[in-house]
């Protein structure tokens, strides 16, 4: 029942050995070599966004709510005229989630400054909503030079479970002004290596390849560790540092619940809760885009598979392929991004919106490292995306995963099907003695025995990406054109661009590690462009952004037609149809009524309706040329006219229309 | 007759013993409480509230009284804490968790809470054995989980089966419009009946000889009845008949493990408490680790629940875990007759996002929901269905008619001729009155069996040997006594909550670790931080867990071990390191 005790000294001393942070008056961080250098810090986008909303007479500023460390989350509504946002149906574009994607906020305020600029008539057909920055406190944090690059806000996690909070975060040892990564050499026996250097390029970590060949196998000769020292004393390093709750992890679709960074349960960050609150509100919101670390633009999401209900899509329905396909190719021809990490979806925002609200939701990374110039092999190599940074968290699903035991390999979950086997088989549990004495033999043995299949854990999940196939045989002699790896890419891009994207290593005697090498990738290098980027990046993605208003649905009321059939008995159609190049709404949700439909009502009694109904429902109308068709027959009472009669359509996206039913001319009576 | 006088004359010849042995201290099983409460009736929101404060009144030193939040239309939501403070903060010791009438028509959850209130308060300092699980755990009531439905129920017509969602008006039908076609009571009964078109083509007419009985027609007999519903007018003309009334959600599909959206789990809501209700009680429940164990009063079907509630979710009940709930749940049916332990979605359906569901499996509380009442408890031959003629006489001739409305026709706006009766809303569900008392005091009964089973930790053995001029071997053994163990084997796995923690104070600690028993040689030796041994599995139920220590001393060094779990209370000893055995008597 002891309460959790933050290790306050802990955490001094790495602070300590931090160096001097960044002053926050500064409005942009200031050394040049930081990956951060000319973003915008919290204070000075609410300058941006406050400037906006005073110069323009399309652009409003208010917030969705605060941070948990109380900063505001601004939200920059773009709109025709004040107070008329909700008219329109809306586009919602939301960055910063991931604490690290600094770019993905500079773009999405770009964005916004260049729509007020050039694009206000699109404003007349369509809101726009931009959540710049939904994580201000983890944005702050990434900020600072000496970030491990995080990408959750400030809730405190004890990551380690040691019934401690927050006391092994990183630390500087070099003063590089860098939190890197530390290369063990000569690890003792109780640490066992797992990477070596790439003989390519002695720069960067690979995994041992042993499966080669030609020539050796490869042997790991190194640990790799986060820089820092274990600062309480637990065997480990950094472990436990300022803790987070991982935003794009906190939403209701394929929430993984058991994940240490997807929170206590869903939106129970209140900046989570927030934007779950303004778009459950504002069920105008007709597309969305999401720029941070996911992507279903550059790579197709995965369609028609399902999550493990087995009864909501685990990425995109099968029907909805052509939209993504066709936002797909906007992306191409506008912004051209080849390539796009991937990242497990599961909780993430972009898809809660896809999957529970019926919104066509694209994600995009604000920046993709470009291609390299020249060198003819290099562009053509099929990229491992398999990177030896300390990945963003994966997240863990019930689906796949099995816990290890005690006995070698063996999972638990074979085990306690052997126990079960043996209790069927015996009529008596397992004596819990005898599972102590159990080696991995003798579960194979009784395994076969009892036509169980052993199911084992690996030691990494996660399969090797396949290392490309040479194409041709070497019988011509000429040298082996070797595939560059993903992190041989960008070592390359970083020395062409002159960035300071990797620290190369330096010796360093650890108090408990030894020999070590300090060095690696800078956090958010990979993920963050040099500023001078940023202007030509927004360029691209509003033109993207353009295009994808201009595909937005579009309906158009047709009829209505109106016969008489005879006396005080009429025949009406009307038909709603969708001009637009994409659907009102996901095709999923049409399937499924995930959302509210959009309502006719007749405002004629029940009883005089000889076909048709009262109140009719339409779930979604297809693009190009989609319509719902409506049709009645109905009786008029004898003091009625026709042209009291009217049908309300309701709908919160395309607004509400009253269509008043004119007197037939002569010659529609039939 | 007969058995009265034997049964008196037994009486009489104990007290008479008594009197010869002992001094009567009280007449057994029949503890006066200081609070008057009949337990052969049922009680609103507003009714309920008061004998919540009366009880509170009458018992301070061992309840306290909050308000955990508002419900939807501004009530309570009221937490009766029982704990004895003489024996410890209530957060100090492992607590059970329990409410009930989540769903608004499932009324007698309530009573069955506040018996558990009352029985509890007056037992305590005269019946010991619920004097020593008093002194030992603690208790968070929460009596109405909805009190907004309870309310509503109680108040308007209703069926047996209405007034189960909250009360925030949602739009069912997708029409646009909130809670536009709500049910009425167009017979004026009180209640919300049945409603049958009176139609020449009907498949349905009345019993020839009790025609309060409506039936299928036999084959070949032309019916005249159609079955239309529950009474009501189509308000919002779409042609539909009380498709969108108050509500319209399920409070407890609203919780966070496997939460599903609407169109997958009906009644869901659009994210996990997003009723005010399930936040505050979700809010109370995450403030508070030590809850050890939960229950969850529901009606009907005589039942003792347990997840999954979805087959793909049997993962998270891993065998150890599965051997605990089976104990326990097996137990609940020797003392609830005609009950039986079942497995949520394989014996009954599924439910995605339920309340025991997240508090089992998102949280790892050891929790049921029981089911309260089945008509097998008044069934002639319970191992048949009963007969529409043997329903009726019971609603005759013990409840003396007061649970059925006689048919009475009618002309419907929209229908023409109908007929309206049927059973009350107290027709089905909920336990008749009479009964109402044995209920209560029989799952109270199985509550407590559950909460008394929450862990109870103690030092048991202590050997200490000395393997060098100042290097010693400290073996220490600690008892759970009880089936819940301190963490389940999903909590473990799941990284669910934190590890179980055993430090030892004083000299120096070299390693340590958990040993299979005292006899062990080996050691899973932990070396960064031994004298802070994290125990992620705790300790099992009903069973001994046996700790090493290696350690730099000298003779006479005072040690202090110390074993603090979330869900059970911590314990602390101390002793002089001397080589010999120790066995600790509780």
């Amino acid at each position: 029942m002891t309460p959790i005790r933050t290790a306050g000294a802990g955490l001094l001393l790495s602070l300590a050995l931090a160096g001097t942070a960044v002053t926050q008056s500064q409005a942009h961080t200031q050394s040049q070599s930081q990956p951060q250098a000319g973003y915008l810090t919290n204070q000075a986008l609410s300058d941006a966004a406050n400037d906006l909303d005073a110069s323009s007479t399309h652009a409003w500023l208010s917030t969705i709510g605060s941070s948990l460390a109380g900063q505001p989350i601004h939200l920059i509504t773009l709109g025709s005229s004040k107070g008329t946002a909700s008219d329109h149906p809306a586009m919602l574009i939301t960055a910063g989630i991931d604490g690290r994607q600094l770019a993905s906020t500079e773009t999405a305020m770009r964005i916004a400054q260049r729509i007020v600029e050039s694009h206000t008539d699109l404003l007349d057909e369509m809101t726009i909503y931009i959540v710049p920055r939904l994580n201000p406190d983890g944005a702050a944090r990434n900020l600072k030079p000496l970030t491990m690059g995080d990408p959750g806000n400030t809730r405190p996690v004890d990551d380690d479970r040691d019934r401690l909070l927050n006391e092994d975060a990183p630390d500087d040892l070099n003063n590089d002004g860098y939190i890197t990564t530390m290369r063990r050499l000569n690890p003792p026996i109780d640490d066992m290596p797992t990477h070596l250097a790439d003989p390519d390029d002695p720069r960067l970590n690979i995994e041992p390849d042993t499966n080669s060949k030609d020539g050796e196998a490869q042997h790991a000769s190194f640990t790799i560790y986060p820089e820092g020292i274990d600062n309480d004393g637990d065997g480990q390093i950094n472990e436990d540092g300022f803790g987070s709750v991982d935003l794009d992890q906190n939403f209701m679709h394929r929430w993984p619940e058991h994940a240490t960074h997807a929170g206590r349960y869903p939106l129970s960050e209140p900046e989570a809760h927030a934007i779950a609150q303004f778009v459950l509100e504002n069920d105008h919101i007709v597309m969305a885009l999401t720029l941070g670390r996911h992507d279903n633009l550059v790579n197709l999401p995965q369609s028609g598979a399902k999550d493990i209900s087995g009864a909501a899509p685990k990425e995109i329905d099968a029907k909805d392929s052509e939209l993504y396909k066709h936002a797909s190719e906007l992306f191409k021809e506008t912004v051209g991004y080849k390539e796009a990490p991937k990242h497990d979806t599961a909780g993430s925002f972009h898809a809660w919106l896809y999957a529970q609200r019926g919104i066509p939701s694209f994600a995009a990374n604000a920046w993709a490292r470009p291609e390299l110039e020249s060198k003819d092999e290099t562009n053509e190599a099929e990229t491992s995306t398999e990177s030896t940074d300390a990945p963003a968290e994966d997240v863990v699903t019930t689906d796949s995963e099995l816990t290890p035991s005690s006995v070698g390999d063996i999972s638990m979950e074979t085990l306690e099907e052997l126990m079960d086997a043996y209790e069927a088989f015996t009529g008596e549990p397992v004596d819990q003695t005898m599972m102590g004495m159990i080696t991995p033999d003798m579960v194979e043995q009784y395994a076969a025995q009892a036509g169980i299949e052993i199911r084992r854990v690996t030691p990494q999940a996660e399969p090797k990406a396949d290392q490309p196939k040479s194409d041709k045989p070497q019988s011509d002699g000429k040298p082996k054109k070797k595939k560059l790896s993903d992190d041989a890419k960008w070592l390359a891009y970083f020395e062409q661009a002159g960035i300071t994207g990797f620290v190369d290593w330096q010796p360093y005697d650890h108090p408990t590690l030894g020999e070590v090498e300090i060095g690696g990738f800078v956090p958010l290098a990979k993920i963050n462009p040099p500023s001078s980027e940023l202007d030509p990046i927004a360029d691209k993605m509003t033109a993207f952004v353009v295009d994808l208003i201009d595909a937005r649905p579009q309906l158009s009321i047709v009829g209505p037609e109106i016969k008489q059939l005879a006396d005080g008995l009429y025949e009406v159609r009307v038909s709603i149809v969708n001009e637009g190049a994409m659907p009102t709404t996901t095709a999923y949700s049409q399937s499924k009524r995930t959302i509210r439909p959009i309502v006719l009502r007749l405002s004629t009694p029940v009883d005089q309706i000889i076909k048709g109904q009262r109140v009719s429902r339409i779930w979604g109308i297809a693009p190009d040329g989609g319509r719902s068709d409506h049709h009645w027959i109905f009786r008029t009472s004898s003091d009625e006219d026709i042209t009291d009669i009217t049908i309300e359509i309701n709908d919160p996206r395309f607004g509400n229309h009253s269509i008043t039913l004119s007197q037939p001319s002569a010659e529609d009576q039939s | 007759m007969k058995n009265r006088n034997r049964t008196k004359l037994c009486t009489a010849g104990l007290l008479a013993m008594m009197a010869l042995s002992a001094p009567i201290a009280h007449a057994q099983q029949q503890l006066p409480s200081k609070v008057d409460v009949s337990w052969n009736r049922y009680y609103d929101s507003d009714e309920m509230t008061t004998i919540i404060r009366d009880l509170v009144e009458a018992y301070p030193k061992l309840l306290t009284l909050e308000s955990i939040g508002k419900s939807e239309q501004g009530r309570d939501m009221w937490l009766i804490t029982l704990n004895n403070p003489e024996t410890g903060e209530a957060s100090t010791k492992p607590a059970m968790y329990i409410d009930g009438n989540v769903h608004g028509n499932e009324i007698q959850a309530t009573e069955t809470v506040l018996y558990a209130i009352w029985y509890l308060t007056k037992s305590h300092g005269q019946v010991e054995q619920l004097t020593e699980l008093i002194d030992r755990v603690a208790f968070y009531f929460l009596p109405s989980q909805n009190p907004d439905g309870r309310a509503e129920w109680f108040a308007n017509p209703n069926t047996p089966h209405s007034a189960r969602t909250g009360q925030r008006p949602t739009d069912n039908d997708f029409d646009g419009l909130l809670d536009e076609d709500p049910p009425e009571d167009l017979d004026g009964d009180g209640h919300i009946t049945s409603m049958w078109k009176i139609d020449p083509n009907g498949r349905y007419r009345r019993n020839e000889l009790d025609p309060r009985i409506i039936e299928r027609a036999p084959e070949g007999v032309q019916g005249n009845l159609t079955r239309l519903g529950s009474e009501g007018i189509d308000n919002d003309g779409d042609g539909r008949i009380n498709e969108d009334g108050p509500g319209g959600y399920d409070m407890n599909r609203n919780w966070a493990s496997d939460w599903q959206p609407n169109y997958i789990q009906f009644g869901a809501g659009q994210h996990p408490f997003d009723s005010p209700e399930t936040k505050a009680v979700a809010d109370f429940i995450l403030e508070h680790p030590n809850i050890a164990a939960g229950q969850s009063y529901h009606n009907a079907g005589g039942m003792i629940l347990r997840g999954p509630g979805a087959k793909y979710l049997d993962g998270l009940y891993p065998r150890s875990d599965r051997a605990v709930y089976d104990q326990i749940g097996n137990a609940g049916e020797d003392l609830l007759p005609y009950y039986d332990y079942m497995v949520l979605h394989a014996d009954l359906y599924t439910v995605h996002g339920g309340f025991v569901n997240w508090l089992s499996e998102g949280l790892g509380i050891v929790s049921f929901t029981n089911e309260l009442w089945t008509d097998s408890r008044i069934m002639p031959d319970p191992s048949r269905e009963f007969s529409a003629t043997e329903r009726m006489h019971w609603q005759d001739r013990m409840l003396f008619g007061q649970t059925f409305t006689d048919y009475t026709e009618h002309t419907h706006p929209t229908h023409g001729q109908v007929l309206i009766g049927g059973g009350t809303k107290y027709s089905s569900r909920v336990t008749p009155p009479f009964m109402l008392e044995e209920a209560c005091h029989r799952n109270f009964a199985f509550t407590m069996f559950h909460a008394g089973n929450m862990p109870e930790l103690a030092f048991k053995w202590i050997g200490v040997e000395q393997l060098d001029s100042d290097l010693w071997e400290i073996t220490v053994e600690i008892e759970n006594s009880k089936i819940i163990p301190t963490r389940l084997a999903l909590a473990q796995r799941n990284k669910i909550g934190l590890p179980d923690l055993l430090t030892l104070d004083g000299p120096h600690t070299v390693l340590s670790g958990r040993i299979r028993d005292r006899h062990a040689d080996s050691i899973n030796a932990v070396t960064d931080r031994p004298g802070r041994l994290l125990i992620d599995a705790g300790i099992g139920g009903q069973s001994v867990s046996t700790f090493r220590f290696l350690v730099e001393g000298d003779e006479h060094d005072t040690i202090t071990l110390s074993y603090t779990a979330e869900k059970a209370r911590d314990i602390e000893i101390e002793f002089t390191l001397k080589a010999g055995e120790t066995e600790l008597g509780k």
